[in-house]
């Protein structure tokens, strides 16, 4: 009786198991270009995670959980038919007009509020002489300019790619620069103040202090009401507007692969913020990236530690395992010749990369959102990247040109990984019975190590065999696939595959139109 | 002898899922956009959503026009998901894997006041411990316990947290004599003394049970009267038991927690039919106390607990002193009467790093009967902070432990340690006895405010004993769930 059940259950699982695979079918809509996620809703609750409680999540939970469900990630569901990610609240490039006050600096003085910042951390709160909220932060005093420098540098980055970033400004200020109304704030100015003397910087990074003038970051935020870190992986409850989860947000995705280019390794509560923007009761939440002064390889530097390093700091486990606890492991610190930069280099491995704590939706990112990402990265002109290294006022001219250059090197490394995981095509047209496709890679001379050789199988909409599979070799960067007649088929899947197989395909879903093909969507 | 005891309870949050299907159907993202006054806002984000599009120069096919929604499937413009090979085995396989996923997704959830409820202890959780999960959360989730004494039992519990109160409920079976039903509400009154209030009820039935007898060395324990010719000096029995607990407990200092209590035991024991090993055929008829029969308990008990560590998960130094006192009197014409007393000792000492921590532990707990009434034998002290084999029990106990505990990666420590435990009638007798040692080692994952999962592996002359818990630690359980 145990026999034959068991072969009933065994086939049944084979037979579930080998279910025939399908492509998608898009409805040949227009793309949505924008989504209108800013309807008026109530004031969502502040979040205040317990952090203790978060990391473990985050260390533990998740990744037992994960190991537990074999299902493979969803792609990203905030993307359009092109496979772009439409506007939203989470996304919005040239958005510098919401992003406060048309970015505009602090005018000085400040008055020093008693409330804490809002987004955490050790900040000092203030208002600037036209009442608009800042969160004002200093460098290390062994690292004069980096963090300050980080902080502006990657904010301006991070909003060129289309991220809604609160702006941030390296300015000098001294004492008379802040309003002391009330009994207490002299002091607490003074000690914010002593943690960063301006410095005029040698190449060699030396420091001279700049009597009685301190360089800060100041941060403009909260941009409304600050609504506490943005969930990482479910949606807010008390959003509305709130339809994806953020797992399988790619504006959330591609962090891994915007941060591994910024050097950003660790994702703190002040990062990544919500603020409900307009009255209460008639606003929306916008999400925002906020504090990213740990960039630039600024959160990652490691200092001489005597004592060296048993958990974390780059430790081996099992060496601290077998050693039960005591044995120190030798770290390397940060280079010296450039105090101004931190923990960064061109040497980046975008694979190995990744954020600390571990952030779930960028743990979840398909090749399709870096690919993206990395699409992103490559669109933002030289001439924003030497903007936002002026807008970071390094002091140091061979800091900031050896930061140029580390800057451009991991954005291509960054590139060549994602555009390797992928076949990289773009469609430009349909003409003439034919799909026009554009090789991203050749175009943008990305070196991927892959052949440049590519399969094209045609499809129905049900992932049956139209024509033989065909070999498709590029002439430059375009790609010229033939079309079958319009009038026998619906609804054809133009899908390339790499020679190798082991990248993503491309496909290009085309719908029958007015007795031709028009392209209805993309998958990556 | 190799034990192994599972416990894995898992959860399913309705609200969220709920939450998620009213969310989906009622999308006011949909509606009346670009209808209102943000019009000229739209066309402005439309022009610049087309230059950045630009700026990634995809190809379209309907260029121009512009759909808003929030419905995911809308702005995906996808009306059929496409379905990946082996799509179909691997939510066959996550299908299979629910239990344990959802399993440890509620392991997680089990700090804070669910674990109020789910600890077999009594604690006031610290205001922080309060805030997770949020209040509003229900979660149902399967239960399964395997240990090497009893049988397995396979249930479900639900968990709702409102706030400042936490409930439980719970069943489980492992077959027609092996049942469980058991309800918690948890409340806490988190004020400048945080206050917490505690009622359960318990009724189960249970086979399979194992007693040894009194001593050390049951065996040669002149106070076992076993049978001759006895096939085993290893007795099984059945317990029938209702519990009721309340008790009130006052954290009075951010160390130090005070705990009044009562419980109310109905224990009723009976041979297992058709058994060749029922205490009547393994010990004398009428030498062990209570078997077969009922006993019917009223406890009271009055604990004071200093803990000055950070965090009792996560390895981290600092002194642990307990003291309880409690007396036990039969009701309903039970003669039982006795006193319980005890406390424990603990000094933990970091290491060249806080999270090395070495850890000397003395429990002791005793029990007296002044009247010289029998006492049940299901009441006798036991050992569960052994890690050893815990059948050993008598009425006096002492357990000393020396843990060397180091963290080697976040919320994931190891552990060696060596237990000597012995039990005895008189406290003088203990010192004479010739203790138990297990020696061991294993490993922890947790939280910072509690543990998660232990495995650990202790050998000693009662052989090996290897142990898997997952969820909350059970052998540090208080007295009021051990009888």
């Amino acid at each position: 009786m145990q026999k034959p059940l068991s072969r009933t259950l065994a086939f049944a699982v084979l037979l579930v198991g080998c279910a025939a695979a399908r492509p998608a079918r898009f409805a040949g809509s227009p793309a949505v270009l924008q989504v209108a996620d800013h309807a008026p809703i109530p004031l969502p609750q502040l979040r205040d995670p317990i952090a203790t409680l978060a990391l473990a999540s985050a260390y533990v939970r998740r990744p037992v959980v994960e190991a537990l469900d074999p299902r493979r990630a969803p792609d990203a569901r905030d993307v359009n038919a092109l496979d772009e990610v439409p506007h939203s609240s989470w996304f919005c490039p040239g958005c510098v007009e919401e992003s406060g006050d048309e970015g505009e600096p602090p005018v000085l003085p400040f008055r020093i509020l008693a409330s804490p910042p809002d987004s955490g951390g050790d900040a000092l709160a203030a208002v600037d002489a036209r009442g608009r909220r800042f969160e004002l932060r200093g460098d290390s005093p062994d690292r004069p300019g980096m963090r300050t420098a980080a902080a502006v540098i990657a904010s301006r980055l991070a909003a060129a790619f289309g991220y809604r970033t609160a702006p941030a400004f390296a300015i000098d200020v001294g004492l008379t620069d802040f309003s002391l109304p009330n009994t207490g704030d002299d002091g607490r100015a003074r000690a914010f103040l002593g943690a960063g003397p301006v410095t005029a910087g040698s190449p060699a990074g030396g420091a001279v202090t700049v009597e009685e003038r301190y360089r800060i970051v100041a941060v403009r935020w909260p941009i409304g009401l600050d609504r506490g870190p943005t969930p990482s992986n479910d949606r807010r409850h008390d959003d509305p507007n709130d339809h994806v989860t953020h797992l399988h947000r790619r504006t959330l995705r591609a962090l891994t692969a915007v941060f591994g280019w910024l050097g950003l390794g660790s994702l703190g509560p002040s990062v990544l913020r919500d603020t409900y923007v307009g009255a209460p009761g008639s606003g929306h939440l916008h999400h925002y990236l906020v504090d990213l002064g740990d960039a630039l390889g600024a959160g990652a530097v490691v200092r001489p530690h005597p004592g060296g390093a048993t958990v974390g700091d780059g430790a081996n486990p099992w060496v601290t395992l077998g050693s039960f606890g005591l044995y120190t492991q030798p770290v390397r610190p940060t280079q010296q010749r450039w105090l101004s930069i931190g923990e960064l280099d061109e040497h980046l491995s975008p694979a190995d990369f990744s954020l600390a704590p571990p952030f779930a939706p960028a743990d979840r990112a398909l090749p399709a959102d870096v690919y993206w990402a990395a699409k992103r990265m490559l669109a933002i002109p030289d001439g924003a990247i030497e903007a936002a290294l002026d807008a970071g006022r390094m002091r140091d001219a061979s800091a900031r040109a050896r930061l140029a250059e580390i800057l451009r090197a991991r954005r291509l490394r960054v590139a060549e990984w994602a555009f390797s995981g992928i076949v990289p095509c773009e469609p430009v047209r349909v003409d003439a019975g034919e799909l026009v496709l554009r090789d991203e890679a050749a175009s943008r001379g990305i070196t991927t190590g892959a052949s440049p050789a590519y399969d094209v199988d045609l499809l129905d909409d049900l992932g049956r065999e139209v024509l033989p599979r065909a070999r498709l070799t590029a002439t430059g960067a375009t790609l010229n696939v033939a079309l079958p007649a319009a009038e026998a088929l619906d609804y054809l899947v133009v899908r390339i595959t790499g020679s190798g197989g082991q990248r993503r395909a491309f496909e290009a879903h085309l719908r029958r139109r007015d007795g031709g093909w028009t392209i209805a969507g993309v998958r990556h | 002898m190799v034990r192994v005891a599972v416990t894995a309870p898992a959860t399913l949050s309705y609200a969220r899922v709920i939450g998620q299907l009213l969310a989906a159907d009622d999308d006011p993202a949909v509606d009346g956009t670009l209808l209102d006054g943000r019009c000229a806002r739209a066309v402005c984000m439309l022009t610049v959503g087309l230059a950045s599009l630009a700026l990634a120069a995809p190809a379209r096919g309907d260029s121009g026009a512009v759909v808003a929604a929030g419905d995911p499937s809308s702005v995906q413009g996808i009306e059929r998901a496409a379905v990946e090979p082996g799509d179909s085995g691997r939510e066959t396989a996550a299908t299979l894997l629910y239990l344990p996923r959802k399993a440890v997704d509620l392991l997680f959830r089990a700090t804070g006041s669910v674990a109020a409820v789910m600890r077999d202890q009594q604690i006031v959780p610290r205001i922080a411990e309060l805030l997770d999960p949020p209040p509003g959360d229900v979660s149902v989730s399967p239960t399964l316990t395997l240990g090497g004494s009893e049988p397995p039992l396979a249930g479900a519990q639900v968990i709702a947290n409102a706030g400042a109160t936490t409930t439980r409920l719970a069943v489980g079976f492992g077959g027609i004599h092996d049942l469980l039903g058991e309800g918690r509400i948890h409340f806490v009154h988190p004020g400048p003394v945080p206050l917490a209030f505690r009622l359960e009820g318990l009724a189960d039935t249970r086979t399979g049970l194992a007693y040894l007898g009194v001593g050390q060395v049951p065996a040669q324990d002149p106070r076992n009267h076993f049978q001759h010719g006895a096939a085993s000096h290893q007795a099984d029995y059945w317990q029938q038991r209702s519990r009721l607990v309340s008790s009130l407990g006052a954290r009075l200092a951010k160390d130090v927690q005070v705990h009044a209590a009562m419980t109310y035991v109905d224990s009723r024991v009976t041979d297992a039919p058709d058994d060749s090993r029922t205490i009547d055929r393994v010990f004398v008829s009428g030498t062990v106390p209570g078997a077969p029969g009922r006993s019917r308990i009223l406890y009271g008990e009055t604990a004071l607990r200093l803990d000055t560590r950070p965090t009792a998960a996560r390895p981290s130094g600092g002194v642990l002193m307990e003291a309880y006192a409690g007396e036990a009197r039969g009701v309903g014409g039970d003669p039982t009467r006795f006193l319980r007393l005890g406390g424990r000792a603990a000094f933990f000492v970091p290491i060249l790093r806080p999270t090395n921590v070495l850890s000397v532990a003395v429990i002791l707990d005793g029990l007296a009967a002044p009247s010289g009434a029998a006492v049940p034998f299901t009441q006798l002290v036991g050992q569960p902070d052994y890690r050893g084999s815990d059948d050993r029990f008598d009425d006096v106990s002492y357990v000393v432990s020396v843990d060397y505990r180091w963290e080697f990666l976040p919320f994931l420590g190891a552990r060696i340690f060596v237990d000597v435990a012995a039990v005895g009638p008189e406290a003088q007798e203990l010192v004479d006895e010739r203790p138990r040692a297990a020696v061991g080692f294993g490993l922890d994952i947790y939280t910072p405010s509690t543990t998660l999962g232990e495995v650990s592996f202790a050998g000693g002359a009662d052989g090996v004993t290897a142990a898997l818990r997952i969820g909350v630690p059970s052998r540090f359980g208080d007295r009021l769930h051990r009888y």
